[in-house]
């Protein structure tokens, strides 16, 4: 294996997978639709980061998963957030912010 | 939990491998079918599909962070990650290891002999069956030994018993070995032929003892090795088995070396040489072998240790014993010795109960003296890990804040808090590990060192002091609780860290919590240093009273020495004539100003207290007996004790049929109510009709005999020319010349007399008054030792707290500088903030020292815990440390120029 992805990539990844599945439980593939669909495509969510990071975030304990079937039937792996993982989100939400008007700022006066 | 699982993963790869699969088949399927839905036929979408998930293998090894090999590369990259930054900031380190090698060291040798003395089981096969058992009661008779009871006894709970699978006995002796060219006085053991069996302990080399070896009284010349003595003074020689050494003048067959790492039941003795009890006789010819032989159900000598059957517990033992007991009782009360008691000793006699204690570290007068020392010691050492433990924490927390600025950009480029917190905990288990080792070595040297202390007959206790498994693990265990103590606070304090107020390029963001919390260190390590400081004193204290003591005796340039030429098959009248030529010599030789002997030595915590009868008011109850002791014309003259009335011995007296005695003033008091004793006649022995034939001729000066400590108590002198049954000679010598010049005297006579009776427990009665003061030496020298050691460490917090204090506070004291305040008000400023650390911390200390002290006030001999004489000294001292240690940051605060300060903002 090779070295985790960019940390930066990494940061927010975490900050858009916890968000996606705090609206309720859903599988691997159902969050990587969800993200691009709602960032209007602006955000795609890559495989090749996507499966490492949810497996990580799962171990850091703030997700689960379990076996269940998809609407179509399918034997699929859904992941829940768990409170950890939503207070770790709070926190993600509001680092984000603070950079986010920071980079706003920044971009108004500099 | 998730390690777990990640194990779980690593130990069934498979499983893992498969379910990843079936996850990401799901994930191409249902790409595919969007695709399908978006116009593409099956074959292209399934294409798309493949490609935009990219290489499988490649996928499923990264998504595999289970793996335990990843995780051990993460575990290492912290590691290294610590490593590098220990090595980045050496003071640091080197002060954070200094502080946990003392903390670690000083437990781990404490943990060592609280161990030995305290904890650890006998090296014998199930030791929690084994039980002591001891006659609860009074003692209608003679006794060695409070836990005894007599041969007679012993056969008779050995046979007569539901409750145990074994029953042995034994008894303690010096002995002389004559092996090769050599003569020496070494530990010894009678033992009953049951004796290794019921401990479970094995032969190393030919057998031990078995019951055949315990039949007939005086047929068994027979003795087994220990192994430490058959390796150092036998060079573990295999041929030794079934030849002869000569205890005590007679030849035994030595039949067997026993097991590696047995050294017996008795704590901190180890007998060389184990010898079957039915030579009872032939080995302790002189030690009153009249009274206390395998007959005589009045004399109490024999140790019984007995094996619980499997199933029974020690509490259902006792019950079901006490009616054979009570049935021996009342056949021996019946029965010889009794004729002459009164109704009412026999009363007495008869509601004794044999208990049963615990048996599975053996038995040890050792664990009972040292047993609350070290329990003391223990909390102390505890102390002082405690203060090393805030110092590295408020070093840690120091760095923390330089580092602030690294942990914030971490954070924001999206390092988790949790990998943050859980680097910073590798690091502090790394430093605590890492200062294991060299703490092991300072615990075992401090344990030599400490051994000096725990005095027995024959030389320092025989505790084994190199570290074992129990240690190593007791060491890891402390490291790593260490570890996360004093790392766990800084570690979830480092991501605290306001993000963007971190960020900012002077990286000067103002941590206030963290600071409280650094004071809050600080302040706990003053207080604790308070209390091992106060402790100290007040035990300091107690010691130099103890040395002040006026034992009423002139300990100064007297000389003692034993002989026991008993041990070398003496007879009674052999070892008078040869007690009396050695005493000529003596006083006949150079240098010596008078020689004197005493039957039981001074100072030296041994005694004999026979009840007695007066002959005004007649048998005296036993509660109260007084000391009694056989001595030697010039006994008083030598030992510097003033006769306050009557006369000394004489050598008329040794020749007189009329037997007399001195008393001290203590005994005239108890005894006589003040009267003048001398012409009175006492008797030894309180049965009805006890003659009173000794004649008081004279009172002596109250001196200690016991030891220093105990309160002075009614002593009886016999002259021993008038009671010849000799045994071991203690010899007293007045003299200006030194202990070594003594002893070739005293060889070069004893050995003019006999070659092989050899002189030993040589010292000046000087040196003897501090060997009974062995506890308290220990005891106080090793709290005010951790007492200082922990003082160092809060001035080291102190030092590093006010200088990050000044350097945080530069731009205030600029200011103020700048405002028009002079050098001395800023000093006032920042001292006045050590002063309040300082007085917070004490005053914390104050009710834990008192509750302290009370916990230890009967190791205290003359001092109150918490008086004003232990507290201000140590406060003081506290106090001057902190003022010292805080001057410096002041001064630098004092030279801040402030439009330099300011200019640099």
């Amino acid at each position: 294996m090779g070295k985790p992805g960019p940390d930066v990539l990494q940061g927010t990844l975490d900050l858009l997978v916890l968000k996606t599945l705090s609206r309720g439980k859903q599988h691997g593939y159902g969050i990587a639709v969800h993200i691009q669909r709602v960032s209007q495509d602006a955000l795609r969510v890559e495989e090749g980061s996507l499966y490492p990071a949810l497996h990580r975030i799962e171990l850091e304990g703030w997700i689960r998963s379990e076996w269940g079937v998809s609407e179509n039937h399918r034997k699929a792996k859904f992941y829940t957030i768990t409170p950890a993982g939503r207070r770790q989100l709070a926190r993600e939400e509001k680092q984000w912010e603070k950079l986010a008007s920071a980079v706003a700022t920044l971009l108004r006066f500099a | 939990m998730s390690w777990l699982r990640k194990l779980a993963a690593t130990l069934r790869p498979k499983a893992l491998d498969t379910a990843l699969d079936e996850e990401f088949r799901f994930h191409l399927e249902q790409r595919a079918e969007d695709l399908i839905a978006e116009g593409m036929t099956r074959e292209e979408a399934l294409r798309e599909a493949a490609l935009r998930f990219g290489n499988r293998t490649l996928l499923r090894e990264s998504t595999r962070e289970r793996n335990l090999a990843v995780w051990l590369q993460i575990a290492l990259q912290d590691l290294r990650y610590a490593v590098r930054t220990l090595r980045r900031s050496p003071g640091f380190t080197a002060a954070a290891v200094l502080s946990l090698v003392l903390g670690i060291g000083a437990n781990t040798a404490i943990f060592t002999l609280l161990d030995q003395v305290l904890l650890r089981t006998l090296p014998a096969w199930h030791p929690e069956q084994l039980v002591q058992l001891e006659m609860d009661g009074p003692v209608y008779g003679v006794n060695i030994g409070n836990d005894s009871v007599s041969y007679p006894m012993y056969r008779d709970i050995r046979d007569r018993n539901e409750v145990f699978s074994g029953v042995m006995g034994s008894f303690r002796t010096p002995v002389s070995v004559a092996f090769g060219d050599r003569t020496e006085r070494v530990e010894g053991e009678l033992v009953t032929g049951n004796y290794f069996q019921v401990l479970g302990v094995g032969a190393a080399l030919g057998r031990t003892f078995g019951a055949q070896d315990d039949l007939t009284p005086g047929g068994h010349p027979l003795a087994v090795l220990s192994y430490g003595y058959w390796t150092e003074r036998f060079h573990a020689d295999r041929a030794v088995v079934g030849r002869n050494i000569v205890v005590d003048g007679l030849p035994l067959t030595i039949v067997g070396v026993s097991q590696k790492g047995f050294d017996g039941i008795s704590l901190g003795h180890s007998a060389k040489v184990r010898i079957p009890i039915a030579m009872k006789a032939q080995m302790t010819q002189g030690y009153f072998s009249e009274f206390f032989n395998l007959e005589n159900r009045r004399a109490n000598w024999v140790l019984v240790t007995a094996r619980l059957k499997p199933g029974i517990a020690r509490r259902q033992a006792q019950p079901s014993l006490q009616p054979m007991f009570h049935a021996v009782l009342e056949m021996e009360v019946r029965g010889q010795g009794f004729e002459k008691a009164s109704a009412e000793d026999r009363a007495q006699f008869l509601k004794a109960r044999l208990a049963v204690l615990p048996g599975s570290r053996g038995n040890s007068g050792l664990r009972r003296e040292y047993d609350e020392p070290l329990r003391i010691l223990m909390a102390v050492a505890g102390l002082v890990l405690l203060i090393a433990c805030a110092n590295v924490a408020n070093l840690l927390l120091a760095r923390a804040a330089a580092r602030q600025r690294e942990i914030a950009v971490r954070l924001a480029i999206g390092a988790s808090a949790s990998r943050i917190v859980r680097q910073a905990l590798v690091e502090s288990l790394l430093l605590a590990l890492g200062s294991g080792p060299a703490g092991l070595l300072l615990a075992a040297w401090m344990d030599g060192a400490l051994l000096r202390f725990v005095p027995t007959d024959y030389g320092p206790a025989n505790l084994a002091t190199t570290p074992d498994l129990r240690i190593l693990l007791f060491t890891l265990a402390v490291c790593l609780a260490t570890g996360l103590l004093f790392g766990l606070l800084p570690a979830l304090l480092s991501t605290k860290a306001d993000l963007a107020a971190g960020l900012k390029l002077d990286g000067r963001a103002n941590p206030g919590g963290r600071a409280r919390v650094r004071q809050a260190l600080v302040i706990a390590q003053v207080a604790l240093s308070a209390v091992l400081l106060i402790a100290a004193a007040e035990f300091l204290r107690s010691l130099s009273n103890l040395h002040r003591v006026d034992t009423g005796m002139r300990t100064r340039n007297v000389v003692e020495f034993s002989v026991n030429p008993s041990l070398n098959g003496y007879g009674k009248a052999e070892s008078g004539r040869f007690y009396r030529a050695l005493m000529e010599q003596l006083r006949t030789a150079g240098g010596i100003q008078g020689a004197a002997a005493a039957a039981i030595p001074v100072l030296d915590e041994d005694w004999w207290s026979p009840s007695i009868t007066l002959d005004d008011t007649g048998p005296q109850t036993g509660e109260d007996n007084p000391n009694a002791n056989l001595v030697s014309a010039g006994y008083f003259s030598v030992l510097g004790i003033p006769l306050e009335a009557g006369r000394d011995f004489s050598l008329a007296d040794g020749s007189s049929k009329q037997q007399v005695a001195i008393v001290n003033r203590a005994f005239a008091r108890r005894f006589f109510a003040g009267r003048n004793p001398v012409g009175h006649r006492i008797g030894l022995g309180n049965d009805p009709g006890t003659k009173t034939e000794i004649e008081v001729i004279g009172v002596a000066r109250d001196s200690n005999f016991y030891n220093v400590r105990g309160a002075i108590r009614p002593q009886i002198y016999l002259d021993d020319d008038q009671n010849p049954d000799i045994q071991q000679i203690n010899v007293y010598v007045r003299t200006t010349l030194s202990a070594g010049q003594v002893a070739a005297i005293a060889r070069q006579a004893a050995g003019s007399l006999d070659g092989n009776v050899p002189v030993f427990a040589l010292r000046t009665l000087d040196e003897q008054a501090e060997l009974t003061l062995a506890r308290e030496n220990m005891v106080a020298s090793l709290t005010s030792l951790f007492g200082s050691l922990a003082t160092v460490l809060a001035a080291m917090g102190i030092y590093g707290l006010m200088s990050f204090s000044v350097a945080r506070r530069t731009r205030e004291i600029a200011v103020r500088m700048a405002l028009g305040a002079d050098t001395r008000s800023v000093k006032r400023l920042v001292m006045r903030e050590v002063l309040t650390l300082a007085s917070v911390g004490i005053a914390a200390a104050l009710p834990a020292a008192w509750a302290l002290g009370r916990l230890a006030q009967a190791q205290l001999y003359g001092v109150k815990p918490g008086d004003a004489d232990s507290l201000a000294p140590a406060v003081a001292a506290l106090a001057a440390v902190a003022l010292v240690a805080g001057y410096v940051p002041v001064r630098r605060a004092a030279r801040i120029e402030p439009m330099q300060a300011l200019r640099a903002e």
